[in-house]
C-alpha cells in the first residue's frame, strides 16, 4: 500500500540513482577525462577543451537522455493505464512512427524550428494513438490482440510514409535522418534541452494530478465513472499529454523503443501499480536507464557510435515477448 | 433518516435509447429499504441499462430517478457514490494492484485531490474485506486471484463506499456453481444486515432462491414484479421467454426445471 512516506523515500532514492547515472555518463566518453578533472569542471574550474567537452557536448546530451527516457517511461505508463494493458508502448503501437512522419514533414516543408518541431511530432503521434485506440476496439473493448495488431498496422503504414518521404527528399533536407530514425541523442544542445524539459514537465504534471483517475481506469471505465472520475475528459488528457511527451522525444532523439515498456514494468514490480508512485518512479528510472544505455551507445565502439534505439530494443524486445507469452498463457 | 420516503431508489417513467433503438419504455420501479431485488429478463431486455440509470451514470431520455426522494440528476457524482455502489459485470483485472489497494479505491468519493487514504479509510477497507471474506489475501496481486476471489474483492470495494444500496450486474457470471453459492450467500448475509441490494441476472433460479422480489423486464417494459413464489410459474415463463417449462416448489421457493410443460 502507498503512503506519503513511501512515495517520498522512493523518490529520493531514485533521484540519487539518477544523479549517479548523470555523473557516470559525464565521466565516460570517447575522450578520457580524469575523475578529479571532472569534479573540477563541475565546480567551475578545469581547462578549456575539457570544459567544452563536458559542459557543451556531454552535459546537454546526458540531460536530454534523462528527459527523453523519463518522458518515454511516463508516456508508456499512461498509455498502459488508458489501454488497460501493460504491453502498450508508444513505439510498439506506432505512435513514435506517427510522430516521425510529423517531424520529417516539418523538415521537408522547412518549418523545423526547435519549438515547432515538437508540435509537428505531437500531431503525428496524436493521430496515430487515436487510430490505434479506435481501430483496436471491438465491441467497446480493447483486447490485447486487436490492440497490438492495430499498433503493428499503424506502425507499418506510417513506416511506409517515412520510407516514401525519405526516398523523395534530397539529402541536405534530411541530413542524417537514417541515424536519427534508429534513435540518436547526439544533436542535443542547451536550447533543445530547455524546450524538451518544459514540454515534458508540463505533460508529467498534467498526468500526475490525474493519478487517481489513472488508478481507477485500470479497473475499468465504468467503475471509474461510477466513482466520480470524468472518464472522457481523462482520456483526452492522456491522449494529449502522452502523445506530446512522445512527440518531444521523437523530435529530438528519433525512434527509441521499449523504454516505455521496460521501465513501467520494472517500476510496477518494484513499487506496485499506484500511479502516485508509479509515475515519478517511471520518470526517474526511465531517465537513469536511457542515460546509461546512451553512454553505452557512445562508448562501446568509440569513437564510432551505436544508435541508442538499437540498445533499448535489445533489452526491450525479449522482455516484450516474455510478457506477451505470460499474458496469453 | 427522518420521516423520509419509504423508497431508497425510484425510477419514474424512465425511457432510454441507444441512438434510435429504444431500450426502456416508461419504466417505473421502486426499491424499498432493505429489499433484495432482482431484475430478470431475456438478453437485450434492458436490464443492465436500467441498472446504470438507477446509478445515475446514464441519464434517462425521459422520466426521473430519485435517490431517497431526491432527483439524482441534480446530485453530485461524489454524493451519489457515497450512497450507491455499482459492480459492473466484467471488471478488468488491474495490473500490479493488491486486493487491499483495489478495495481502497472504493474510498474515492470521500477523498479530495491529493489526499491520502487515512486511518479511517483503511479501517473501512479492512472491515469491508472481512465481510466478504477476502481480508486474508489483502496483499495478493489482483492478477493472481481466481474469478470468485476477484469478485469478493470487487464487492468489498463496493462496501468500502459505505453505500445504502448496492447495484450488481450479473454477479455470478463465469463462476462455478460452488462459487455462485458462496457469493450469493455472502450478498444475502449483507442484505440481512440491512444493505439494500438490486441485482440483474438472467438466472431465474438463482434469483428465486436468494431474492425477496423479482421484477421481469421484457423488451424495455416491466411486465411483472413480485415475490418469487407469486411470479415464477409456467405462464410467466411463457410470457417472458416464449417457452413453457415446469416449475417445482422447494421450501416455498419456485425453481424452473429443464422440462417442457
Amino acid at each position: 500500500m502507498i503512503t506519503s512516506f513511501k512515495v517520498f523515500m522512493v523518490t529520493v532514492l531514485l533521484i540519487v540513482l539518477l544523479m549517479t547515472a548523470v555523473f557516470f555518463a559525464l565521466f565516460n566518453g570517447a575522450v578520457d577525462i580524469g575523475f578529479y578533472d571532472l569534479l573540477g569542471i563541475l565546480g567551475g574550474g578545469g581547462n578549456g577543451v575539457e570544459r567544452h567537452i563536458i559542459l557543451d557536448i556531454r552535459l546537454p546530451r546526458v540531460v536530454m537522455a534523462g528527459i527523453v527516457g523519463g518522458g518515454l517511461a511516463t508516456a508508456g505508463a499512461a498509455f498502459q493505464a488508458l489501454l488497460k494493458n501493460p504491453l502498450a508502448e508508444p513505439y510498439i503501437l506506432g505512435i513514435s512512427s506517427g510522430s516521425a512522419v510529423g517531424v520529417i514533414l516539418a523538415m521537408i516543408s522547412g518549418l523545423a524550428s526547435a519549438w515547432l518541431l515538437p508540435l509537428a511530432s505531437f500531431t503525428g503521434g496524436f493521430v496515430s494513438i487515436l487510430l490505434v485506440y479506435f481501430l483496436g476496439r471491438v465491441g467497446g473493448r480493447l483486447h490485447t490482440t486487436t490492440m497490438l495488431l492495430a499498433g503493428v498496422m499503424v506502425s507499418a503504414f506510417f513506416g511506409a510514409i517515412i520510407m516514401f518521404l525519405l526516398s523523395i527528399a534530397s539529402f541536405q533536407e534530411l541530413g542524417n535522418a537514417v541515424f536519427w530514425l534508429m534513435g540518436d541523442l547526439s544533436s542535443a544542445d542547451n536550447k533543445k534541452v530547455v524546450i524538451a524539459f518544459l514540454y515534458c514537465a508540463a505533460g508529467f504534471l498534467l498526468l500526475y494530478i490525474n493519478f487517481r483517475g489513472l488508478n481507477l481506469l485500470t479497473i475499468g471505465e465504468e467503475t471509474a465513472r461510477h466513482l466520480g472520475i470524468a472518464v472522457e475528459r481523462l482520456k483526452v488528457v492522456i491522449f494529449i499529454t502522452a502523445s506530446l511527451i512522445t512527440g518531444i522525444s521523437v523530435a529530438f532523439s528519433g525512434l527509441i523503443g521499449f523504454v516505455g515498456l521496460v521501465i513501467p514494468h520494472s517500476a510496477r514490480l518494484l513499487f506496485g501499480g499506484d500511479h502516485r508512485l508509479l509515475l515519478p518512479a517511471s520518470a526517474l528510472l526511465g531517465g537513469s536507464f536511457l542515460i546509461i544505455t546512451d553512454t553505452a551507445a557512445r562508448t562501446v565502439i568509440a569513437p564510432a557510435e551505436i544508435p541508442v534505439g538499437v540498445i533499448t530494443a535489445f533489452v526491450g524486445a525479449p522482455l516484450f515477448i516474455y510478457l506477451l507469452k505470460r499474458k496469453t498463457a | 433518516m427522518r420521516n423520509g420516503p419509504p423508497y431508497i431508489l425510484t425510477a419514474e417513467e424512465v425511457s432510454f435509447a441507444y441512438g434510435k433503438e429504444p431500450v426502456l419504455k416508461r419504466v417505473s420501479l421502486s426499491v424499498g429499504k432493505g429489499e433484495f431485488l432482482c431484475v430478470i429478463g431475456p438478453n437485450g431486455s434492458g436490464k443492465t441499462t436500467l441498472l446504470k440509470l438507477l446509478d445515475g451514470i446514464f441519464t434517462p431520455l425521459a422520466g426521473k430517478i430519485f435517490l431517497q426522494g431526491i432527483p439524482i440528476a441534480g446530485m453530485k457524482r461524489r454524493e451519489i457514490s457515497k450512497k450507491i455502489a455499482f459492480i459492473p459485470q466484467d471488471e478488468d483485472t488491474p495490473f500490479a494492484f493488491s486486493a487491499m489497494e483495489v478495495v481502497l479505491m472504493g474510498r474515492t468519493p470521500y477523498l479530495k485531490g491529493f489526499q491520502m487514504e487515512g486511518e479511517h479509510d483503511i479501517e473501512v477497507a479492512r472491515s469491508s474485506m472481512s465481510m466478504t471474506d477476502c481480508y486474508r489475501f489483502r496483499d495478493r496481486n489482483m492478477e493472481t486471484l481466481s474469478g470468485g476471489e476477484k469478485r469478493r474483492v470487487f464487492i468489498a470495494r463496493a462496501l468500502a463506499q459505505e453505500p445504502d444500496v448496492i447495484l450488481m450486474d450479473e454477479p455470478t457470471t463465469h463462476m462455478d456453481i460452488h462459487q455462485q453459492m458462496d457469493i450469493m450467500e455472502k450478498v444475502q448475509e449483507l442484505n440481512m444486515d440491512g444493505l439494500t441490494v438490486v441485482m440483474v441476472s438472467h438466472d431465474i433460479n438463482l434469483a428465486s432462491r436468494f431474492c425477496s422480489r423479482l421484477a421481469a423486464l421484457k423488451e424495455g417494459l416491466i411486465i411483472t414484479s413480485g415475490r418469487p413464489e407469486e411470479v415464477v410459474n409456467p405462464d410467466f415463463l411463457e410470457a417472458l421467454y416464449g417457452c413453457r417449462l415446469r416449475v417445482n416448489i422447494e421450501g416455498e421457493r419456485p425453481f424452473v426445471t429443464l422440462t417442457r410443460e
